[in-house]
């Protein structure tokens, strides 16, 4: 006989799959019926579905097994001692996490205050907020600019009104400016 | 968390139980605390954690990670069959356990103090060292297979699901079900040949 059941084609189960299966009642009706058929004629197949049966029976037939003495109570203090750890950590975490928050709003609001602050009797009007704040929330129409840009600017402004120029950077250059050397004879 | 000061103990199965009847309890009322688990499903999950695991200390290991997961998950229970939840549990951390230890590590029979416990205790002591025999043998050979074989089997004829259950809680095809089922009763076939020929005559 074929170890592949007829009806199965090339990726069919072997026999002996089917006849495993058969004993759990997980074979479709085909299978079925082609095991019903040929249980009788075929050794091979009768041989698979004894064994497979005692198999099954032994397995199903073993012992409850239940821990020794005190075995609960040792489980039971493990888990209850891994739950209140883990409480305790989720606990923690969340202490934390407002912690966290708190910090945050406080910063934020001291933050706030030194903004109200700079800003009321700024000797610097433009120069101080355009550092804090961005430059379309200072009225008018928003621009494109950063606040480093804003500030340059207002660094500026105030140069003008204190009367002097600003500075420009300097650039580094190789070339002295002393007047060149003229090829002069040394003294005698 | 409420810490409740009594005990866990299961509500324990008769000694001379099968261990498929310890591993279908059927609570109608989804537990509430992993105490409640613990005691409704103490003793399926011991008992397939053993055949498992194959020895006490790691039995008990498991049992405890399982409830473990349970205490952190109970709340994302959707309704459903509680004790297929909590196996798939177990069995999902059984495979972890494997993965971790690769080799779960085997206890010498001596030391297996619960299974002498059930055997004094049993009315014929005779018949009860030659069933705690039987059964020790059979365990070891069922330790001896590869975990996926092992959890397999132990699923369709310890616990007593289907293939399909199986399918959906180890999250492979039932035609990997039915073909892992098969690989590992062909070794056990091989294995306890003796005593499948001692059964027929």
């Amino acid at each position: 006989m074929s170890d592949d059941v007829a009806q199965g084609g090339g990726g069919a189960p072997s026999v002996s799959e089917v006849a495993s299966a058969y004993v759990d009642g997980e074979v479709g009706a085909d299978q079925a019926a082609w095991v019903a058929a040929n249980r009788g004629s075929d050794a091979d197949l009768a041989a698979e579905l004894e064994a497979f049966t005692r198999v099954k029976a032994l397995l199903g037939g073993l012992g409850t097994a239940t821990p020794a003495a005190g075995g609960w109570d040792e489980i039971d203090a493990a888990v209850r001692s891994a739950t209140a750890a883990e409480s305790r950590r989720s606990l923690m975490a969340r202490v934390s996490a407002v912690a966290a928050v708190a910090i945050l709003v406080a910063a934020v609001a001291v933050g706030s205050v030194l903004v109200v602050g700079n800003s009321v009797p700024d000797p610097l009007p433009q120069a101080t907020p355009a550092v804090l704040a961005p430059s379309s929330t200072r009225g008018g129409a928003a621009r494109p600019d950063t606040g480093v840009v804003a500030a340059a600017r207002g660094i500026g402004s105030v140069a003008e009104r204190v009367g002097v120029t600003p500075r420009r950077p300097t650039t580094t250059s190789t070339t002295s400016t002393r007047p060149p050397l003229r090829n002069v004879a040394p003294p005698r | 968390m409420d810490q409740e000061t009594t005990s866990v103990r299961p509500r324990v199965a008769s000694g001379t139980a099968r261990a498929a009847d310890a591993a279908r309890p059927a609570p109608a009322a989804v537990p509430r605390t992993w105490e409640d688990v613990a005691r409704d499903y103490g003793p399926m999950l011991y008992g397939v954690a053993y055949r498992l695991t194959g020895n006490e200390s790691d039995a008990r290991d498991l049992v405890q990670d399982t409830l473990i997961k349970v205490n952190r998950s109970l709340h994302t229970f959707e309704p459903g069959s509680f004790s297929r939840w909590v196996y798939r549990i177990l069995h999902n951390t059984f495979l972890d356990q494997v993965r971790r230890r690769q080799r779960i590590r085997m206890q010498s029979l001596p030391e297996d103090e619960s299974r002498f416990d059930r055997a004094e205790l049993a009315p014929d002591p005779e018949a009860a060292l030659a069933q705690y025999r039987l059964d020790e043998e059979i365990q070891q050979a069922i330790d001896e297979l590869p975990p996926d074989f092992k959890a397999a089997v132990v699923m369709c004829d310890v616990v007593g699901l289907g293939y399909q259950e199986i399918a959906d809680q180890t999250g492979v095809a039932i035609g990997t079900v039915r073909s892992r089922i098969h690989r590992g009763r062909a070794q056990l076939r091989v294995r306890l040949a003796h005593l499948l020929e001692e059964d027929a005559r």
